[in-house]
């Protein structure tokens, strides 16, 4: 451990204790917040608690911030225009077989620690699943129960029938 | 033995902290539940025991016992012994159970609660979370990034969706990528059109227009578009481009559309704040209009563009600063410049560029020369930060760029062509850039948009247009009509209807001025800029950070010593260190321009042809051409130039107080000018600047030669020489002869620098001074 460098502890649900550097655990706001409103982190030997994020996935989660703490800062997008592109290297490898279940976790997480990319790198993920399929299909691949009634079932399908034909470019 | 469920449900979550008080409460608690049902249930373990100890026959013929059953023994008890005697015994086993469920129940309090956190995690771990257990917050996020059609076909999925997709947040940002307004998909436009949804609006009211996938209607075409303006994200109006003229004729429906537009702005006599907004944006659009006439009817555009102001559409202050230069012989700088802070005041970008052109003329209007600089930094700072990079990737054009250097080439050759200037060509290369940044585009259509950018570039840009017919006759006939009006579509939705925005060619031709270019290096500039970014996207690079740099590798190239002067430094805020990556990247890049050629083997060359055709500019590609500094001379000129900017600056420490002293009676005079400008009236305005304007000249020169006789360093060299540019620019040019006999004694043998004043004075001065309040007005005649 370096002088330079601080390191701040952490402690997930399930009682792990992570030491991470605080430069990485920076990209989480509201740990950012935290230390910040609490002056912790200095000499504090007191781990933070975390008591919505088990322990498999803040590893996750550092492995994340580690990866992107050299990143510049990215402008804040306005709602109005999301950018759909695809991620790429790093980014790419850490969803693309991720399950399902940890991937909603990571979404959850990061909503919790406030990390801006890594849930727009999760929600785009998840988006990406539903896209360019139909309503079965994504009840399929999510297991969700089709809970309509009859008459609901109608009207909802008659209402975005347009979906049926195909995109004209 | 019911109450310990529920007291355990009660049992709020335990802290560490919390377990020594909550095992008293509920020790007591289990004590006085245990009692309780020890009453009630006593009479049934009193029959239990009567009948368990009773002697039954085991054998027939043993005499049957008492009790022949709980009825009976029930029955038995209360008639011979009386009710009590239910109750024998209860306080012995009331002892019992109240010690026992007082001590059972914190025990059990206390081991759930060690082992709560560690089994739900492990339960929920353990199940596999599905999209139905995400909160509503974060299911909407997922779904920001879904298409309107995606988003349509989830609401089929189950109820929840349904109920989500339809809130107003998801319904007005839903993309309509890839789709056209057809009959069928009719009623998902006007639904999202009801939630304000600006990609319907803009798509559908472009095909009502055009007749394209449904059918043509003036009517509500206007009203679509209209509606569009109310609901875009501040920019400047748009919609005026798509019916401007030229028309075919008055009853064209373009003209029908515009007619419309007019009606509204004269009927209205005022409402709440939003409506006022959307009025001034459709006052502006049809002063754009009135302006781009067959007969342009100044004085009625004016008018519409002072209603528009008034209703806070700043991007009218800077056409009315175009036409009052124009048509106004009254209209002084000063009035200009209160029109641009005006504009600048509501967040204009190009009001901010057009009052630092001013600026760096010494035309300070009611500011002091340090709150100038101070602003013209912030400027380029907004324009210098990080942009969003990458973007989508483009797996059908290939990744070195090729592709896109084709079709840059080729743009180029359609604005050679049609004669249109540099920020037409930058304008739409931007539109071009920011669309592959974020829409996939194949091979095939990359031409297409290449032309749709074209066509709306020109529309916005320049008195001339391309219409479809001529663009789509431009491809070769590769597309039809209907491919181009749903590409400029398109690629309006993409960008919102943010058409233009300050581009590389904006900060470039600032900092040139800045830097005191003569027209050469303006035109060397220039042709550095188109050739670089043929290889460069102008989304890679924030574009005042590009502009520095390209800006730096000019002044080296024209053989400028200090190619990022302290001037330059001091009004841009950006620091050589900043850029010099860049520089380097882009002073490699111009040397290198190596020869591309495309599938049939012929070179693509437009941008060397564009500057070898003209005659009037052919000096500057020989000056490019000529200079034979290569990229490690470069590099070794700019890291001279930080050791420069490091001795300056700590020579500034030392004179920073006389400098201090120097701004603080400069801020005064300027002040006092103001001041004196303002009492006066317009007639003799120009009568009281003079003879200060020539004071201060006079002191200056002195300053100089002063200067000049204690032997100045290089950096001061290029200052006398900006100091002498902006005096030969404010006033009458009697002055200018003795400027320029002390800068050839100063710097002499350099021919590239005497040869600029001359031409300086007398060709671009004039064009200079409209250029610098209007950014569009393109500075190089070009055919």
């Amino acid at each position: 451990m370096t002088t330079s460098e601080k390191f701040v502890k952490l402690r997930s649900s399930d009682d792990k204790e992570f030491e991470v550097p605080v430069k990485i655990v920076g990209m989480s706001v509201t740990i950012k917040n935290m230390l910040e409103d609490l002056g912790l982190g200095d000499s504090d030997e007191s781990p933070i608690p975390l008591p919505n994020v088990s322990g498999s996935i803040l590893e996750k989660v550092i492995e994340y911030c580690t990866e992107h703490q050299h990143d510049d800062p990215q402008p804040d997008d306005d709602l109005a225009h999301v950018d759909n592109d695809e991620p790429e290297g790093f980014d790419a490898e850490f969803v693309r077989d991720m399950d399902q279940g940890t991937l909603f976790h990571l979404i959850l997480a990061a909503n919790f620690l406030d990390i801006k990319s890594l849930l727009d790198l999760t929600c785009k993920h998840v988006a990406s699943m539903i896209k360019n399929k139909g309503p079965q299909e994504i009840r399929d691949q999510f297991n969700i129960r089709n809970d309509f009634t009859p008459e609901e079932e109608e009207r909802v399908q008659k209402e975005n029938d347009w979906t049926n034909s195909g995109s004209n470019p | 033995m019911a109450g310990r469920g529920a007291a355990a449900k009660e049992q709020p979550e335990s802290t560490r902290e919390g377990t020594a008080a909550s095992a008293w409460v509920s020790s007591l608690a289990g004590g006085v539940a245990g009692s309780a049902s020890r009453f009630a249930t006593n009479p049934f373990d009193v029959l239990k025991i009567r009948m368990q100890l009773q002697a039954e026959p085991i054998r027939r013929g043993q005499a049957a016992g008492k009790y022949q059953g709980v009825v009976h023994c029930l029955r038995t008890i209360v008639t011979e012994e009386g009710v009590q005697a239910l109750w024998k015994g209860h306080l012995a086993s009331q002892l019992l159970t109240i010690t026992y469920c007082a001590v059972q129940f914190p025990v059990y309090e206390t081991l759930v609660a060690q082992t709560r956190t560690h089994l739900t995690n492990q339960a929920l771990a353990a199940r596999q979370l599905v999209l139905l257990d995400l909160p509503d917050d974060a299911l909407i996020r997922i779904f920001r990034h879904l298409s309107y059609r995606d988003l349509s076909v989830l609401a089929q999925t189950c109820v929840r969706f349904a109920r989500l997709s339809q809130l107003p947040s998801l319904q007005c940002h839903a993309s309509f990528n890839n789709e056209w307004p057809i009959p069928r998909t009719m009623p998902a436009y006007q639904r999202a059109i009801s939630h304000s949804n600006l990609h319907a609006t803009i798509k559908l009211g472009v095909a009502r227009l055009y007749g394209e996938g449904v059918d043509a209607n003036d009517v509500e075409a206007a009203h679509w578009l209209i509606q569009a303006e109310a609901v875009l994200p501040p920019c400047a109006p748009f919609i005026w481009m798509l019916f401007r003229p030229p028309w075919s004729s008055d009853s064209c429906s373009k003209a029908k559309i515009y007619k419309f537009l007019r009606k509204e702005v004269d009927e209205f006599t005022g409402g709440e704040y939003e409506r006022t907004c959307t009025i001034g944006r459709l006052a502006y659009c049809v002063g754009r209009t009135l302006e781009l006439a067959e007969n342009p009817q100044m004085t009625e555009a004016e008018r519409y563009y002072r209603i528009s102001l008034d209703c806070h559409c700043s991007h009218a202050a800077l056409r009315l600063v175009d036409i009052c230069g124009r048509i106004d012989a009254n209209f002084s700088t000063l009035d200009r410049m209160a029109l641009c802070l005006k504009a600048s005041s509501l967040d204009n970008d190009f009001a901010d560029l057009a009052l630092i052109g001013n600026y760096v003329n010494r035309d300070y209007g009611n500011r002091t020369p340090h709150e100038c600089m101070a602003f013209s930094r912030e400027a380029f700072a907004r324009g210098a930060a990080p942009v969003r990079r990458g973007g989508l990737r483009q797996p059908d054009l290939d990744r070195e760029g090729k592709m896109r250097f084709i079709l840059m080439d080729w743009l180029i050759e359609v604005a050679d062509l049609k004669t249109f200037g540099g920020e037409t060509l930058f304008v739409a290369m931007d539109l071009v850039d920011r669309f592959l940044q974020h829409c996939r585009i194949t091979r095939k259509t990359l031409q297409l948009l290449g032309i749709a950018c074209m066509v709306m570039a020109a529309r916005y840009l320049e008195e001339g247009v391309i219409t479809i017919r001529e663009a789509a006759w431009l491809t070769d006939s590769m597309y039809s009509y209907d491919q181009i009006v749903r590409t400029i579509g398109q690629v309006l939705v993409d960008v919102s209807g943010n058409v233009i925005r300050p581009t590389t060619f904006h900060y470039l031709n600032l900092l040139l001025q800045i830097g005191g270019a003569t027209p050469a290096v303006f035109l060397l500039g220039q042709h550095m800029a188109e050739a670089l970014i043929l290889t460069i996207p102008l989304t890679e690079f924030p574009p005042a950070k590009l502009a520095a740099a390209m800006a730096c590798c000019t002044f080296a190239l024209a053989g400028v010593p200090q190619p990022w002067s302290s001037t330059m430094e001091r009004w841009s805020g950006l620091e050589l260190r900043t850029i010099y990556d860049l520089a380097i990247k882009c002073f490699s890049l111009f040397r290198k321009q190596e020869r591309v050629v495309d599938h049939r083997g012929t070179e693509l060359r437009a941008v060397k042809d564009r500057y070898n055709r003209q005659v009037s500019i052919k000096d500057v590609a020989n000056l490019a051409r000529e200079s034979t500094l290569s990229l490690e001379e470069f590099q070794a000129m700019l890291d001279e130039n930080m050791e420069l900017d490091r001795d300056s600056k700590r020579e500034a420490e030392l004179t920073k107080r006389a400098e201090n002293r120097r701004l603080a009676a400069e801020d005064e005079a300027q002040t006092s000018k103001y001041a004196q400008l303002k009492s006066a009236n317009k007639k003799d305005k120009n009568a009281a600047f003079r003879p200060k304007a020539k004071r201060e000249k006079e002191a200056a020169l002195a300053a100089a030669k002063e200067r000049q006789k204690q032997g100045g360093a290089v950096a001061e060299q290029s200052d006398l020489t900006e100091n002498l540019n902006r005096l030969s620019m404010e006033g009458a040019a009697t002055n200018v002869d003795d400027a320029l006999r002390v800068l050839s004694g100063e710097a002499s043998g350099s021919s590239v620098e005497k040869m600029t004043f001359s031409e300086f004075e007398a060709q671009v001065l004039p064009e200079l001074k409209v250029c610098r309040c209007v950014p569009r007005k393109e500075l190089m005649p070009i055919g």
